[in-house]
Formats: C-alpha cells, sequence, structure tokens
C-alpha cells in the first residue's frame, strides 16, 4: 500500500472513530460500519458530513452508499436485492462480504456490505479524479 | 376484520446526544436532508433544536419504516418530508392523511412511532 493510501487510511479511521465513538485500534478496513461498529442511519449522515470537511470534497446523495440503485425495480424486488441488483452492487463494491449477503440478500441486510474498506476506496477514486 | 396489509407501524428512537453532536458539528448542513418546515421546527420555542432534531430524524426514520422502507440511506432522511403545524410533526403532502406520528420523549431519547391510518380509525 502506498504512503498516500496509508495516510487516507488513516484519515478515514479518524473521521470514523469520531464519528461512532469507538477507537481507532478497532477499526480495520473489512469492518462493516453496522454490524461491526455499530453505525446506525443517523451517523451515515455525521459521516458523509466530517468526510467532505476533512477531504473538502462533495460527496453528492447516494453516491458513497449506493442507494439510488435501490429505488430501481430492476433491482429490488419484494424487499430483496434480485440477481441483477447483486451485480450491479458488486461492481460498485468489489470487495463488501458478498457470501452471507448473497445467500439472504434482504434490502434490510445491506448495510452489512458498508465497509471502512468500501469507504476508502471510493475517496481514493474521488481524491485522484479531482487532482489535475 | 381488516385485512393485515392495511396495517403497518415504524418506530425509531434516536439519543439526544447524537442529534446534539449532529446538530453541533454539522449545523450549516443540516439543509441538505431538512426542507423548510422542517429547519422551521427546529428553531421554534419550546424544545432545544437539538432536541427537535432527534424528533425529526426519529420522526422520518419511523414514517420511512411504516411506509415499506428497507434501507434508509443518507438520502431517506432528504426524501422523506415532513411538516410541522401547530407546533406538531406531520408527514408532509398526502401522506399526511395516510400516517400519524406518537412520541415519546425521555430524558436522553425520543422514540417517534409512526402508525398507517386505517378506514374507520
Amino acid at each position: 500500500m502506498s504512503n498516500e493510501k496509508l495516510e487516507l487510511v488513516k484519515q478515514v479511521k479518524s473521521v470514523i472513530a469520531q464519528a461512532l465513538r469507538v477507537e481507532e485500534s478497532k477499526i480495520e478496513l473489512g469492518s462493516s460500519l453496522i454490524k461491526d461498529l455499530g453505525a446506525e442511519s443517523i451517523d451515515f449522515l455525521d459521516i458523509v458530513f466530517r468526510l467532505e470537511k476533512t477531504f473538502k470534497i462533495k460527496i453528492p446523495k447516494g453516491e458513497l452508499f449506493p442507494e439510488k440503485l435501490l429505488t430501481d425495480a430492476r433491482f429490488v424486488k419484494d424487499g430483496r436485492v434480485t440477481p441483477a441488483g447483486i451485480e450491479e452492487l458488486k461492481k460498485r463494491m468489489p470487495d463488501a462480504p458478498w457470501g452471507p449477503f448473497s445467500e439472504n440478500p434482504l434490502v434490510s441486510n445491506l448495510g452489512d456490505l458498508f465497509t471502512v474498506g468500501m469507504i476508502v476506496d471510493y475517496l481514493s477514486e474521488k481524491l485522484a479524479a479531482a487532482q489535475p | 376484520m381488516r385485512p393485515a396489509e392495511n396495517h403497518s407501524l415504524g418506530v425509531d428512537l434516536v439519543e439526544y446526544e447524537k442529534a446534539s453532536d449532529l446538530y453541533r458539528n454539522h449545523r450549516h448542513r443540516l439543509g441538505t436532508f431538512l426542507n423548510r418546515s422542517e429547519s422551521r421546527y427546529l428553531s421554534a420555542k419550546g424544545l432545544p433544536p437539538e432536541k427537535r432534531l432527534a424528533e425529526v430524524l426519529a420522526a422520518k426514520e419511523a414514517l420511512f419504516k411504516a411506509a415499506g422502507g428497507s434501507w434508509m440511506g443518507v438520502s431517506g432522511f432528504a426524501k422523506i418530508a415532513l411538516t410541522a403545524r401547530g407546533g406538531r410533526l406531520r408527514p408532509a403532502g398526502a401522506t399526511s392523511k395516510r400516517y400519524r406520528f406518537r412520541f415519546l420523549r425521555a430524558d436522553k431519547y425520543v422514540v417517534a412511532h409512526c402508525e398507517k391510518i386505517c378506514a374507520g380509525t
């Protein structure tokens, strides 16, 4: 991992530690924000605002956490993510822990897939794209 | 007997401390998910804005759940619109006739209870 990426990971862990009031040492790239770190819905607002402030960026709604996809009838049916939806989500979150979710793809369990690493990957791309 | 699908309920709890942190740290960003009526509700007299914010957030999520939503996300807080009439929070627009709120205000948290209004109730 490059020094730049290591610094990014450090900053993201710090943001999450502050937002969720957990010790930084307990935060891993693979930690699920909800399942492992106890994030609730309003914590996602806090995390997004803190990331915007820390990295001086604007995160459009639905860009970091792919919730827009969930309003698409092709991707969600009867509270479950369809196979097409899972494929689409995998493109957005290739490193997410897909195993248990794929077996029981309830939309309500989707939050389990949101990991610290997902935020790092998103920011990595976002910040790289913003560079001149 | 009324069919079960006519009944739906959403409940959400928000701790005042969390809402207070959100208010204190990101006050200038609240407009990204609060409409004018909701923002006005925060600054009304009687309760501190942090507690009112907790009520608004809990109400939005309770309504989202009662309406059958599965994942609130960040966008959900902006999409679910409330209005404050007579100092009371209600769902905005067409949903106002279909859902009603009740609040349980404790020392450290507020619980919003949103119930679908069935014909004849």
